[in-house]
């Protein structure tokens, strides 16, 4: 019976080591106008949305970092986040795929560590919009990859 | 008693099974990578810009020794100063229309003051005061284009050095979104 007790308490954990990991909210670069001069949107893992050259935010809509949460893995368990390389991420304009704004610099607000006791990690993610001169207005949507790398 | 004996294999059993699947889950664990794709979005909104509709202008008065003009920053400009003005006047505010994306807030800055010239003398208009200046806000809802009227006033002041004539000059208005 000791055997069999010693089984169940391995089965059960080992069972809940079943790993998500889910995107929790997009990155949202928010709304912005453009200008004649081009510009950036930066979202920041943590903090507020910032800007540079001829992009101009609009409080309508902050944005926000993307979020994404670990669960089910190992306690204490070593982690790294592998985050898309610039050059490689870009967002379309809906509606006119060839219209696009290229993002780059993706920063996340935890690159390494453990797990915690319950084998779970929500961390964030942000990166830098750029906004052409006089960028067309609309909707724009994309998508990027993140790893994580249990060890 | 029966039953109660059934019950513990039967659990026994289902702990043998997921001792099984965990094994072979945890040699999983080791060294394995997730992807997960992310969305991301933006809102591209129209720029904003400010458009003239009407000039500033301080209508017609007599040359004198000195004077002053005044215009209020309202739609229907209320003139007022020192100066003897002729009828009928063609006194007006400065008129813009701002536009931009609905319900946008911007802000307007203009030139403080300006000079007025009919190429010999020059006349100061100070007190360059547009309607708005800090908390513009644009007609309509976000992803629509909105609009705002501005109106401008100030102050023209006349010398004995100003001959009869026509005087004109600019001054600069900048909008940005707040």
């Amino acid at each position: 019976m000791a055997v069999i007790a010693l089984l169940s308490t391995v089965a059960c954990a080992s069972v809940s080591w079943a790993q998500t990991f889910t995107a929790t909210q997009a990155l949202a670069f928010g709304t912005f106008a453009p200008s004649a001069v081009a510009g950036t949107i930066v979202i920041p893992p943590v903090g507020l949305r910032g800007k540079s050259g001829g992009a101009y935010p609009i409080a309508v809509n902050l944005g926000s970092a993307a979020s994404f949460s670990v669960s089910g893995g190992g306690a204490n368990q070593p982690y790294s986040i592998t985050l898309p390389s610039n050059g490689v991420v870009s967002l379309s304009l809906v509606g006119s795929p060839g219209t696009t704004m290229a993002v780059n610099g993706f920063s996340s607000s935890t690159s390494s560590g453990q797990l915690s006791g319950t084998g779970a990690l929500a961390f964030t993610v942000g990166a830098t919009l750029s906004v052409g001169s006089n960028q067309a207005m609309g909707n724009y949507t994309g998508n990027f990859e993140v790893t994580i790398n249990l060890q | 008693m029966k039953s109660e004996r059934f019950s513990t294999f039967k659990r026994g059993a289902l702990h043998a099974a997921l001792a099984s699947t965990a094994v072979l889950g945890g040699l999983g664990l080791v060294g394995n990578a997730h992807a997960i794709s992310g969305d991301a979005t933006a809102t591209v909104v129209q720029a904003i810009d400010i458009t003239q509709n009407r000039a500033l202008n301080f209508g017609k008065f007599v040359a004198s020794n000195g004077g002053t003009v005044t215009l209020t920053n309202v739609a229907t400009t209320v003139v007022g100063g020192t100066s003897v003005r002729v009828s009928p006047s063609t006194a007006a505010s400065g008129q813009f229309t701002v536009t931009g994306d609905g319900a946008a807030t911007y802000t307007l800055t203009a030139d403080a003051s300006t000079t007025i010239t009919d190429g010999n003398t020059t006349m100061n208009v100070t007190a360059i005061t547009p309607s708005v200046t800090t908390g513009g806000v644009l007609s309509g809802t976000s992803g629509s284009q909105g609009s705002q009227v501005v109106y401008v006033g100030a102050t023209l002041t006349q010398g004995a050095a100003n001959a009869a004539g026509t005087y004109s000059g600019t001054y600069s208005i900048t909008v940005a979104y707040n």
